[in-house]
């Protein structure tokens, strides 16, 4: 068994390892500004730290574009390598224990990228929960090379 | 022996997929025989699988196995994607195709805007009232055709799914 952060975006739900989190923030005041740099959005923390925003909406409706940034959104700031990063999310997602050796792969049909981004599918009753690649995810967030390679695939 | 024939003689049921090809007018559908399909589900919530391409929406979890959902019409009209619309029906097939990996047979969900039709088809029929005709370009440039025929008003496509689930599709 292992402990996993569950978050929800929209009916999708997704989990990280516990152990990467470190936190869950709210956007509520209307001070928030995302700083923008060199095509990435950042999340300022405390401490004058900043987390890599990750629009996880988006990049489940498709190749990451991204959406204007809501009031009231979630964040899920997990930790990767030296980096922090920002996932969004619906509500603020709850700690569950979750057998990962009956992970399931995707299926064949799905190559590349969705495989690199989603290693594994984890079943819980009638729910798939997707897994998600951090470092995948974390290149993500510079949206539009792979935007391109991905409409460059599915025009094939 | 005889009671096979019997049956070959009343027809077989077969299944036929309304398919939207952008570059032929009329009902086009895509036919599936009794032995590929395994059940016609209602509508139910898809597990969108990120960066996947329009024709693989995503993912639906049937009796413990995780099955890719195929959008035949992205699949068939790549280069006209419109707006996503919902699903009516998803079919669960079989593909024919085994996993790379463990050489198991593969399903496949496909999901359809319209409601599916159930034609029985005898030999006879096939034999005498199937007219063999060129498939739509749009139809072609997927590359997995098998055949294409028209009976009365349908055009009637018979399409081979295995690179789709194998993986093998995008890559080709």
């Amino acid at each position: 068994m292992k402990m996993l952060y569950l978050a929800q975006i929209g009916r999708q739900l997704f989990a990280v390892d516990k152990e990467c989190v470190i936190g869950v923030g709210t956007c509520n005041g209307g001070s928030f500004k995302p700083i923008e740099e060199e095509g990435r959005r950042y999340l300022p923390l405390p401490h004058g730290d900043r987390a890599v925003i990750c629009d996880v909406g988006a990049l489940m409706a498709g190749y990451g574009e991204r959406a204007p940034l809501k009031r009231g959104i979630h964040y899920l700031i997990v930790a990767h390598d030296d980096q922090a990063l920002a996932l969004t999310m619906t509500g603020k997602g709850r700690i569950v224990a979750a057998d990962v050796a009956v992970t399931r792969p995707l299926p064949p049909a799905f190559t590349s990228w969705s495989r690199t981004l989603v290693p594994g599918v984890l079943i819980n009753g009638m729910d798939l929960i997707l897994l998600l690649d951090l470092q995948t995810v974390l290149e993500t967030t510079v949206t539009q090379p792979r935007q391109a390679e991905c409409r460059a695939q599915e025009k094939r | 022996m005889s009671m096979k024939n019997e049956r070959q003689q009343l027809g077989l049921r077969s299944f036929l997929l309304p398919l939207a090809v952008s570059d032929s007018p009329g009902n086009f559908v895509c036919l599936f025989t009794q032995n590929q399909v395994v059940e016609i589900l209602e509508p139910r919530f898809v597990l969108q699988i990120p960066g996947s391409p329009g024709y693989l929406p995503g993912v639906l979890l049937y009796h413990d196995s995780l099955l890719p959902v195929i959008d035949l019409d992205e699949l068939c009209n790549r280069r006209q994607a419109g707006p996503r619309k919902r699903y009516r029906q998803l079919v669960v097939v079989r593909t024919g195709a085994a996993d790379p990996a463990t050489g198991a047979p593969l399903k496949a969900v496909v999901a359809v805007k319209a409601q599916v039709r159930i034609a029985k088809i005898s030999g006879k029929e096939l034999a005498e009232s199937f007219e063999r005709q060129e498939a739509p370009p749009s139809l072609n440039a997927s590359g997995l055709v098998r055949g294409c025929f028209r009976r009365q008003d349908d055009a009637i496509a018979l399409l081979d799914l295995g690179p789709v689930v194998r993986g093998a599709y995008a890559t080709t």
